[in-house]
């Protein structure tokens, strides 16, 4: 179960957009999933600007790691309530005007790739691999440094933000890094 | 049949929205996939937040068994601590009791060191005693002291001096005459001293004490006294025969306290009660007290005085420390009216059990007795001690000055246990007691000891 710490050195020269941090740090309150002086260490002095270092987010995800014993099902749940708050806070509306919308905005320049930088190798990349709109399902394949339950929420949660779809499933089962997304 | 939706087919929309459908609603083609995806999402959506909340009860309860364990660690903890208070409190405890022991050890060390110091003191007074008894010129038959006694024999003699019986000039009776050594007072100071004190002792009045009739200094600077001449015996001298009943006893002791609290109402202590001086006699009063202010002006000095003094006196004063009040042990100076209530008790329990309650091989264990024992119950050894006379004589025996009777108190207390026990008043009493001696000479011989 120890997804994020063998991940950690996956971080290393990573930096992440504060507006990033932000939003993971209001997730994590809204859900109960962070309190206290972690997130006070999470928040402290993040400008929504600026670039961090990714050291004080991964300690945040070992503090979740810590604190539940099934941590997945609340990494996902985090990444759903981070594109809610992304959508209904930021700029996410006015990009999402249809779920398929999300997808390719995620996977292009503005999405992953404008929430955190560093060396090419530690990045990695949230690629569209495949989309098939009429059988409602697309491949989208990750090497990024984060937790894939956490991208799996990014997922569900981006796809579900429009409203235009009844079902959404996103599942990883079989590969952790291929995501199999299923819509209607 | 027609591929069109009948009347009675709905959209997926109005499935979800309606409150009830009708019998006949269907829901078919697009719309029944409609319906198809929306209950999937709805349960892979279900499923989703059934992990979540499971996961986040989890945690909760973790939490919720983390709190109880770290409550049960802080009553664990709370216990421990209790436990070490109660451990610090009895370590203190015994460390202040050990402390109060040692104190007392101190105390007792001293006290033996003083009386040491003491010990070595007599043996020199001793050997001055000797040399002064020889070198006192005796006074014989005839002789006349003061221009005033006319000397008839030598009745008495001891380490402070001799008593004679004499005749006074002055008022033709028959009188005592204590003649001092020299060496028992030391110098011009002292010797006005033992003027001054004896002739104040001299104003107390009480048909129940010895009066003393003149002080005065012979031509050759040898202080004496002369005193009420009483035909009788003293207590000690009965009491060595064997123990007193209860109700003579106190009726007895209670004459004494009666005479004990009229010199204390004039701010005088006698500081040297003992059955030695107490005279029986078959002339009423029956009951007398001896030597009053003497032995107040013996002790009644400084620490160094004091012992200078004792050396003097030391072979008279041997039996004294059997008598001794605690407070008088310890400070000479610090003596009160209730130092003679306990030097009385100690003689009232003497009369009892005829042996005192304190009794050592040596002076050094006697006064730490004193200073630290209780008394042997005196039932143990005169069972027929009734449980009032009892109670009354371990009153007197308390180490704390304050927690003892006055001598007026006493009095009376012993006066009411001797009428509970019907006993006949001190005269008779005292004739009886006497009776036992069978006493055939002058019985104040030795008596002025």
């Amino acid at each position: 179960m120890a997804v994020i710490a063998s991940r950690d050195s996956r971080f290393d020269g990573v930096e992440i957009f504060g507006l990033f941090l932000l939003s993971f740090g209001r997730a994590c309150v809204n859900l109960h999933a962070l309190a206290g002086a972690e997130l006070d260490h999470l928040l402290a002095g993040v400008e929504p600007l600026s670039w961090q270092h990714a050291a004080r987010f991964m300690e945040a995800l070992s503090a979740i790691e810590k604190r539940f014993q099934n941590f997945e099902p609340i990494l996902e749940r985090i990444g759903s309530e981070m594109m809610n708050l992304w959508y209904e806070s930021g700029p996410g509306r006015s990009i999402v005007k249809k779920a398929i919308d999300f997808l390719y905005f995620q996977t292009g320049s503005s999405g992953y790739a404008s929430v955190a930088r560093g060396p090419a190798e530690r990045l990695g990349s949230f690629t569209l691999v495949s989309i098939d709109p009429e059988q409602g399902s697309a491949v989208v394949h990750s090497t990024t440094p984060f937790a894939r339950s956490m991208e799996r929420g990014v997922l569900i949660g981006g796809l579900q933000l429009a409203s235009d779809l009844v079902y959404v499933d996103v599942d990883n089962s079989t590969d952790q890094d291929v995501f199999h997304i299923s819509f209607h | 049949m027609a591929d069109h939706p009948s009347q009675s087919s709905i959209t997926a929309a109005e499935f979800f929205e309606s409150e009830r459908l009708a019998k006949e609603a269907s829901l078919s083609g697009a719309e029944l996939t409609k319906v198809f995806w929306r209950i999937r999402g709805l349960l892979k959506e279900q499923a989703r937040q059934e992990r979540f909340w499971a996961s986040t009860n989890q945690a909760l309860d973790q939490a919720n068994r983390d709190l109880e364990q770290r409550s049960r660690e802080l009553k664990e903890a709370r216990a421990a601590l209790l436990t070490l208070n109660q451990e610090l409190e009895r370590r203190v405890a015994e460390q202040v009791e050990e402390i109060l022991s040692r104190s007392q050890e101190v105390e007792a060390l001293n006290t033996q060191l003083q009386i040491k110091v003491q010990e070595r003191s007599r043996e020199l007074a001793m050997a001055l005693s000797q040399l002064a008894r020889h070198t006192q010129p005796a006074l014989k038959e005839g002789d006349i002291l003061g221009e005033r006694v006319r000397i008839v024999r030598l009745i008495g003699r001891g380490g402070m001096g001799r008593v004679y019986l004499g005749d006074d000039l002055l008022t033709g009776q028959q009188v005592a005459v204590k003649l001092l050594l020299p060496e028992a007072v030391c110098g011009p100071e002292e010797l006005q001293r033992f003027i001054d004190e004896a002739q104040y002792a001299a104003t107390v009045s009480h048909p129940g004490i010895v009066r003393t009739l003149h002080v005065d200094v012979t031509d050759e600077g040898t202080p004496y006294q002369l005193m009420e001449y009483i035909r009788g015996a003293p207590l000690a001298k009965r009491i060595g025969q064997g123990p007193i009943a209860a109700g003579p006893a106190a009726r007895l002791i209670a004459a004494v306290a009666d005479a004990l609290a009229a010199a204390h109402a004039q701010g005088v202590v006698h500081r040297d009660l003992k059955p030695s001086n107490i005279l029986l006699s078959e002339q009423r009063p029956a009951v007398r007290l001896l030597d009053f202010g003497l032995s107040k002006m013996v002790r009644g000095e400084t620490r160094a005085m004091t012992t200078q003094l004792s050396m003097t006196l030391a072979g008279q004063l041997m039996g004294t420390p059997q008598y001794m009040s605690p407070e008088q042990i310890r400070d000479s100076q610090a003596v009160t009216p209730a130092t003679d209530v306990y030097s009385l008790g100690i003689t009232l329990y003497h009369a009892l059990a005829a042996w005192p309650p304190f009794s050592g091989d040596d002076l050094a264990s006697l006064c730490i007795a004193h200073l630290t024992e209780p008394p042997p119950d005196i039932r143990t050894r005169a069972a027929a001690v009734p449980d009032a006379l009892a109670a009354l004589l371990h009153r007197c025996l308390a180490k704390q000055a304050a927690d003892r009777p006055t001598a007026e108190e006493l009095s009376c207390a012993l006066t009411v246990i001797a009428d509970e026990l019907r006993t006949p008043d001190a005269a008779q009493c005292a004739a009886s007691e006497l009776r036992g001696l069978a006493l055939s000479q002058d019985r104040q011989e030795g008596s002025s000891r």
